[in-house]
């Protein structure tokens, strides 16, 4: 019997799975809610405790099969949404739903240590510590394996979430310097404090985690994007409900007429619309920094191919050259040139099986004229033909075409679903080297020289600069 | 639930100091992940047929290229994908001069259900360019025995269709002449691995030791 979710490396089966500890615990909360509200709560607090009752089935749902256990062993993105359930749903629905004379109560019983913990000062930052030491991932492989170390992380993220969120929660007069203005930028700020979690997950090259790396497949998804996702959860789902929160405060701020203490107070009107402006705008920063991410951790992956074609098309080369290859063996140089006209790349995709196969190309016309190109050689290959691959009613077809064209200025691009060269009659092991010679014939009677490379069919997309 | 705040502070400084005794050390740049084998296994001079049809002479491939060899099956629920995954993700990364030099072969314990198509669809998804080879039964036993692994075993579970199956446990690294010299353990993480390929395509393997061979799965359950 295992009470709580922990890391066990047993295969993944969607088979539900009892965990008596994660009832425990919430039937536990439940209960201690009902008594807060039956002690503290007024008539006035009624609609506050659904909140509560809210906050406690994000609870279960978090901590329960399914959410729970691919959190704790299987997948760190369903982790990532563990982590935004507790601490930045749960508790702050949590704290709506207690009475307003509970954080009286509490100020008054606990005093000045607690007044110090949930100062925004303190709670911000301990909040932010606590995040990145339970995200950091030698602490989540020691603390994921074991039932009691994987409790305490969710514990502590439902307590670490409760602290960030007292200040902006707790009613005034509790809180009565902090209005709803310093609230907003709490909030603002705290969109930006888990930019280094953020970055740690989706901008590490190798898998962060053991325990994910290591465990039985779930989806399709692989380990490096699934801890990709998880990073961009965490920006993206952190920043949508962060805003939520701004927004929420923001009308709240803007259409209150009357203070608390009864005092008409004339706001300007520009105050609300600027507000909502700067709503918007930091609404569409945010978002832009999300993509901006996920466009970074996908220009990570294709970096040496555009790399290598940005280098070569940057060069202006003057004449037919070969490559040059780079330290690493990674694609580089430019592959022919001639009169303005340049193939910053050119690639085979080596055949499995001797047969077939096919050769793709950048081609740039910087020069004054149109460049057709009406043909092909490749030595040792028979026969070189323009192709061109369409798509028609879910089929896919090919068909030689007579010539490529390119005008003043344009780059014509072979890729694989387009145009292409294809190969056929090759002599043995031809496609064996890492590069052959070839010919583009153009109408004009100008012969391009190429060295193209050869590269395996699961690189050509890389070679082709992503 | 606290009298004051000093009391969960301290809890969690007692548990964050637990966590960080306790984490495992960093990896060593100078260790291999990998155990190193003693240097008298050969790779066996067997022809086994791939995926693909076309017979696979294991000796004769084995030379002049690093090779990686593991016994598994595509219905493995977890070590044999995501040890061929982890190894196709590094071998994606390092530069193509030195993954060209690394041959990974795929050897399944269960043809019967591996049918050739499904073994080549099931090593295209993980990487085109590891090689996939479906033997008899016999022959996966010679080859067991020729390299000292545990025999491959079913363990079916009663009233049920679905079986698993027991194999080694650990992926074995031949040099460019066809001998064992390393095998790398479950466990083995996609940072090991690219610490340590580098290292054995310029002719860099593990110290000698003692190395005993595990099985994956099941203990080696029912005969075949």
């Amino acid at each position: 019997m295992q009470w709580w979710c922990a890391a066990s490396g047993v295969p993944w089966e969607w088979k539900w799975t009892a965990y008596p500890g994660v009832w425990i615990f919430v039937a536990l909360l439940a209960v201690a809610f009902r008594s807060i509200h039956r002690r503290w709560g007024s008539a006035e607090d009624g609609a506050r405790a659904v909140w509560g009752y809210v906050a406690i089935l994000t609870i279960w749902v978090a901590l329960d099969w399914p959410v729970g256990a691919l959190a704790a062993g299987y997948l760190a993105s369903v982790k990532m949404v563990q982590y935004l359930l507790l601490s930045l749903i749960a508790a702050p629905l949590l704290l709506m739903g207690l009475p307003r004379d509970l954080y009286r109560a509490i100020e008054e019983r606990v005093g000045t240590p607690f007044r110090v913990v949930t100062h925004p000062l303190v709670a911000m930052p301990v909040f932010v510590v606590i995040m990145a030491w339970t995200h950091w991932a030698p602490v989540v492989d020691a603390l994921m394996v074991q039932q009691i170390g994987s409790f305490f992380m969710d514990a502590i993220w439902i307590v670490a979430g409760v602290l960030f969120w007292w200040p902006v929660s707790a009613p005034r007069p509790v809180r009565s310097w902090l209005g709803d203005p310093a609230r907003i930028g709490y909030l603002i700020v705290a969109t930006l404090v888990n930019t280094g979690v953020f970055a740690y997950l989706t901008f590490a090259e190798l898998p962060l985690y053991g325990i994910y790396e290591l465990a039985p497949p779930v989806t399709g998804l692989s380990t490096r994007d699934d801890q990709r996702l998880a990073g961009l959860l965490m920006k993206i789902g952190g920043a949508v409900i962060l805003w939520t929160a701004i927004s929420i405060l923001f009308f709240r701020w803007a259409t209150r007429d009357v203070e608390a203490d009864g005092r008409d107070r004339e706001r300007p009107r520009s105050i609300p619309v600027a507000g909502l402006l700067l709503l918007l705008a930091g609404a569409s920063a945010c978002a832009g920094g999300g993509e901006a991410g996920a466009g970074d951790a996908a220009s990570d992956e294709a970096a040496t191919g555009t790399a290598a074609a940005a280098a070569a098309e940057a060069s202006d080369v003057g004449v037919a050259g070969a490559p040059s290859p780079d330290a690493d063996g990674s694609p580089g140089g430019i592959a022919g040139a001639l009169d303005g006209v340049r193939i910053p790349v050119a690639v085979i995709g080596r055949p499995p099986l001797p047969g077939r196969a096919a050769l793709y190309l950048t081609l740039v016309n910087a020069g004054d004229g149109t460049v057709s190109v009406v043909g092909v050689e490749v030595d040792g290959v028979g026969r070189a033909s323009l192709h061109r691959t369409t798509m028609s009613n879910g089929t896919m077809s090919m068909a030689p075409v007579e010539r490529f064209d390119a005008a003043p200025g344009e780059r014509l691009e072979l890729r694989p679903g387009g145009l292409h060269v294809m190969l056929e009659e090759p002599l043995e092991g031809v496609f064996d080297p890492d590069e052959v010679g070839a010919r583009l014939l153009l109408e004009d009677g100008r012969v391009i020289e190429m060295t193209v490379q050869i590269v395996p069919l699961a690189d050509l997309e890389e070679a082709l600069g992503g | 639930m606290f009298r004051s705040a000093r009391t969960p502070i301290a809890l969690a400084v007692v548990a964050a100091t637990f966590v960080a005794c306790e984490r495992p050390a960093p990896p060593n740049p100078t260790a291999f992940a990998a155990s190193g084998l003693k240097g008298d296994l050969a790779m066996p001079a067997l022809t086994l047929p791939g995926a693909d049809g076309e017979p696979w002479p294991l000796a004769e491939r084995a030379r002049g290229k690093v090779t990686l060899l593991f016994v598994g099956y595509t219905h493995c629920p977890d070590v044999c994908p995501v040890h061929m995954s982890s190894l196709a993700a590094i071998l994606r990364d390092l530069p193509f001069q030195t993954s060209r030099q690394v041959e990974t072969i795929f050897v399944t314990a269960d043809p019967d259900r591996d049918t050739p198509e499904r073994l080549q669809e099931w090593i295209r998804a993980i990487d085109p360019r590891f090689v996939a080879l479906r033997p008899s039964r016999e022959e996966i036993a010679e080859l067991e025995r020729a390299l000292g692994l545990p025999a491959s075993g079913f363990t079916r579970t009663p009233g049920e269709d679905d079986y698993l199956v027991g194999h080694a446990a650990q992926v074995i690294g031949f040099d460019r002449e066809g001998v064992a010299r390393a095998a790398w353990p479950w466990g083995t993480r996609q940072r090991d691995w690219r610490r340590d390929l580098p290292r054995i395509v310029r002719g860099e393997w593990p110290e000698t030791e003692e190395t005993e061979f595990t099985l994956a799965g099941p203990a080696s359950g029912e005969d075949r």
